[in-house]
C-alpha cells in the first residue's frame, strides 16, 4: 500500500462511515444537475429538433391569422386549422416566380385520433423533407393514387395502430376521435412510410380530393385547401411575405418557418428562466448538504486526523483526504445528475414524440453537458473547501489528549 | 552514543485569562542509543506535552531538542512529519488505533507514510504480537490487550530509533500491563531502538534499569491537568 493506495483507502471508509448522509448529498447533487440539464438540454433539443422538423419547406400560406398556428397546423400537424383559403389561392402561389414548390393540404377528418391529412402524391414523389432525402414506402407499398380512397400511413401511426399494408379504415370526423362522427368511405393502406423522425410520421396521408369530397363535409370544401406548404427559390419569401401580409387581406403567408418557431420558443424563455432558478436553488442547497456532511464528518474524524498526523501524515495529506471524499460525492453526483438527464429526456422525448412526432436525441451528449459534469464536480470540492481547512488545521496534540 | 538531546527547554500555553503558564522547564534531558527508560510523574504534569515536544508534534519556545543530532524544533512542518513517520514510534494510553481499518491496515496505513511498505513486515509484526489470526479485525472486534498490541506493533512498523509510550498501560489490568510491557522491551531489544516509556505507575516504571523522575528533570511547577 503506497501513499496513494492509503489516501484512497481513508476517502472511501470516510464515505463509508458517513454512508447515507454522503449518499443524500449525492442524491440532491444529482437532482440538481438532473434537473439543470434536463431543462436546458430539452429546451434546447426541441427548439432544434422542431427547426430541422419543419419538412424542408420555407413558407406556410394559409387562412388569415398567426403564423405560428399556421404553422403548427400544418407543419406540426398540431392545432386547429385556422380556416380555409380557396384552391385558386393555391393555384396562384404555384405559379408564382420564385415559388419552387407548392403542395396542398386539407384537414378535418381522423383516424384513431390521427389526423387524416389530404395532399397531392407528388408531396412524395418530388419533395425533399431533408436536403437530397425524399420520403420512402417501405418495400411491398406504393403512394396512393389521387384518385382512389388510398392511404399512406406515417411510421409512428403505422406502429401505433398495427396498420399494415391492405388494412381498411372509416375516417371520422373532426381532428378529435369520437365513436359516432364515422364517415362511410372506406380507405385502403397501400403503403406505409419510412420513419423519417418529422411530423409526418404521426398522420395518415390520404388524397387531397379525399378530404375535400369526403361524406357529411360542407360543399365548400369541395374547392378549397386548409394551407398550402411552400418551398422557394432564391429570396421570393420577401416579396410574397408583402404580398399577403402587409398589401393583401385574405391570406396570411407564415414565412421563414424557423424564425417564427424561434419566435415562439422565446415566449417560453420565462419558464426556461424559472426551472433555471429552481435548478440553480438545488444546486446551493446540494452544495450546503456536502458542506454539511463533510462538516459534521469533521467533529467525529478531527481524531482521526490527529492519530494520521501523528502517524506522519502531511497536512497536506489529510487536507486531500477531505477534498477526495467530496470528489466522491459530487462525482456519484454527477453521474447521478447525468442519469437522471437522460431520464428526463427520454420521457421528455417520448411525450415530444407522441404529440408533435418530432424526434429528439434523449441520449445526446456534448460539450456543453461535459462543462456541467465539471462544474458539479467544482461545486463539490468548494463545498468541501470549509471542512479540508478544518483538517488543515487540526491541532494533533489537543485531539490527541481528548482521545486519551 | 545519544538519541535524543534536549538543552534548556522551555514551553508554555496561553490560559484563559490571558496569562502565559510555564508547563514545560527542561535544562538538560539525554537518551542513549538502546536503551530502555521509564519515566515516573504524577498525573497532569506535563509528560504528555514533553513527548509531544520530543516528537515535533508541538513546537517548543525555546531550546534545543536534538533527534538523531537534528534540532527537531527547528524543523519545518513537513520535515516533522517525515520525522513521526520514521524515526519516532508513538505508543498511547488509549492506543489510538484508526478503528475504521483492519489490524493489517492500521500498520500498512502507518508504512505508507515512510515510503517503507513492505506487507510481510507487517504481517510478521502482527504474527510477532500473537495477532495472525486477527489480522483483519477492525480493533472494535479485538480485546483491549490485543488492540494494544495492535498499537504496539504500529509503533514498531517503520524501525524508528525512539520509541514514545506514554501512559502505555493505562488502560489494562496489571497482568496485561506487565505482558506488555515486556513484550515491548522485547521488541524494541530484538531491533535495537531506544524506548522511553512514561508512567505515573511505578511499578511499571520499576521494569527499567534507567529510571527517571520527571519531577527532578522538569523544572516547571505549574502543571496541573490543564495540559
Amino acid at each position: 500500500m503506497n501513499q496513494f493506495r492509503s489516501f484512497s483507502l481513508i476517502c472511501l471508509r470516510g464515505i463509508r462511515q458517513f454512508g447515507f448522509s454522503s449518499f443524500v448529498a449525492s442524491l440532491t447533487i444529482a437532482m440538481a444537475g438532473g434537473l439543470f440539464l434536463g431543462t436546458w438540454k430539452i429546451k434546447e433539443g426541441a427548439q432544434k429538433a422542431f427547426s430541422l422538423s419543419s419538412c424542408g419547406f420555407d413558407g406556410v400560406l394559409g387562412a388569415r391569422g398567426s403564423k405560428l398556428q399556421l404553422i403548427l397546423n400544418a407543419v406540426f400537424h398540431m392545432e386547429a386549422s385556422p380556416g380555409n383559403l380557396d384552391w385558386e389561392q393555391y393555384e396562384m402561389i404555384k405559379k408564382t416566380p420564385g415559388v419552387k414548390e407548392a403542395y396542398p393540404l386539407a384537414v378535418g377528418d381522423n383516424y384513431k385520433g390521427y389526423r387524416l391529412v389530404g395532399t397531392e402524391s407528388s408531396l412524395f414523389k418530388e419533395h425533399e423533407w431533408k436536403e437530397g432525402i425524399k420520403y420512402q414506402v417501405q418495400t411491398g407499398g406504393r403512394l396512393f393514387s389521387d384518385n382512389k380512397r388510398e392511404a399512406l400511413v406515417g411510421n409512428f401511426v403505422a406502429k401505433k395502430l398495427g396498420l399494415k399494408r391492405g388494412d381498411r379504415f372509416h375516417p371520422y370526423h373532426g381532428l378529435t376521435f369520437r365513436e359516432e362522427s364515422k364517415h362511410k368511405e372506406i380507405y385502403v393502406v397501400v403503403g406505409i412510410l419510412e420513419a423519417t423522425g418529422t411530423p409526418a410520421d404521426k398522420v395518415i396521408w390520404i388524397p387531397i380530393k379525399g378530404i375535400q369530397m369526403m361524406e357529411g363535409h360542407a360543399s365548400e370544401y369541395a374547392s378549397s385547401v386548409s394551407a398550402v406548404l411552400v418551398k422557394l427559390r432564391g429570396a421570393a419569401g420577401f416579396a410574397l411575405e408583402m404580398k399577403y401580409n402587409k398589401q393583401g387581406n385574405q391570406a396570411t403567408f407564415a414565412w421563414p418557418i424557423a424564425a417564427t418557431l424561434a419566435g415562439f420558443f422565446e415566449r417560453l424563455v420565462w419558464f426556461e428562466r424559472v426551472l433555471e432558478w429552481i435548478s440553480y436553488f438545488v444546486g446551493c442547497v446540494a452544495g450546503l448538504i456536502v458542506l454539511a456532511v463533510l462538516r459534521n464528518s469533521m467533529n467525529e474524524r478531527k481524531r482521526e486526523f490527529a492519530i494520521l498526523r501523528c502517524l506522519g501524515a502531511s497536512r497536506r495529506f489529510v487536507t486531500q483526504v477531505v477534498l477526495g471524499q467530496s470528489f466522491i460525492i459530487s462525482l456519484a453526483g454527477a453521474i447521478g445528475s447525468l442519469l437522471i438527464y437522460f431520464i428526463i429526456n427520454g420521457i421528455a422525448s417520448y411525450f415530444i414524440r407522441e404529440q408533435t412526432g418530432v424526434l429528439l436525441s434523449p441520449f445526446a451528449l456534448d460539450l456543453a453537458v461535459f462543462n456541467v459534469f465539471g462544474a458539479i464536480i467544482f461545486l463539490g470540492l468548494v463545498s468541501g473547501l470549509p471542512s479540508a481547512l478544518l483538517a488543515y488545521r487540526v491541532d494533533i496534540s489537543q485531539n490527541l489528549r481528548q482521545s486519551a | 552514543m545519544s538519541v535524543l538531546n534536549i538543552e534548556q527547554l522551555k514551553k508554555s500555553f496561553f490560559i484563559p485569562n490571558g496569562e502565559k503558564l510555564p508547563v514545560i522547564d527542561v535544562r538538560a534531558f539525554s537518551l542513549q542509543e538502546g536503551n530502555f527508560y521509564g519515566m515516573h510523574g504524577g498525573s497532569g504534569s506535563g509528560k504528555t506535552t514533553f513527548l509531544h515536544l520530543i516528537a515535533g508534534v508541538l513546537r517548543p519556545d525555546s531550546g534545543v531538542i536534538e533527534l538523531q543530532g537534528k534540532d527537531v524544533g527547528k524543523m519545518s512542518n513537513s520535515e516533522r512529519d517525515i520525522l513521526r513517520a520514521t524515526q519516532i514510534g508513538y505508543v498511547f494510553q488509549s492506543f489510538n488505533l484508526l478503528q475504521g481499518f483492519t489490524c493489517l491496515e492500521n500498520l500498512e496505513i502507518a508504512m505508507s507514510f515512510s515510503g517503507n511498505l513492505n506487507k510481510n513486515v507487517a504481517v510478521e509484526l502482527l504474527g510477532r504480537v500473537g495477532l495472525n489470526k486477527r489480522m483483519s479485525y477492525y480493533p472494535h472486534q479485538l480485546s483491549i490487550g490485543q488492540q494494544q498490541r495492535v498499537a504496539l506493533a504500529r509503533a514498531l512498523v517503520n524501525q524508528p530509533k525512539l520509541i514514545l509510550a506514554d501512559e502505555p498501560t493505562g488502560n489494562l489490568d496489571p497482568v496485561n500491563a506487565q505482558k506488555a510491557v515486556e513484550l515491548l522491551c522485547e521488541l524494541c531489544g530484538e531491533k535495537k531502538i531506544t524506548l522511553l516509556v512514561v508512567s505515573h505507575d511505578p511499578k511499571i516504571i520499576d521494569n527499567f534499569e534507567q529510571n527517571l523522575n520527571w519531577e527532578q528533570i522538569n523544572n516547571s511547577r505549574n502543571t496541573e491537568a490543564d495540559f
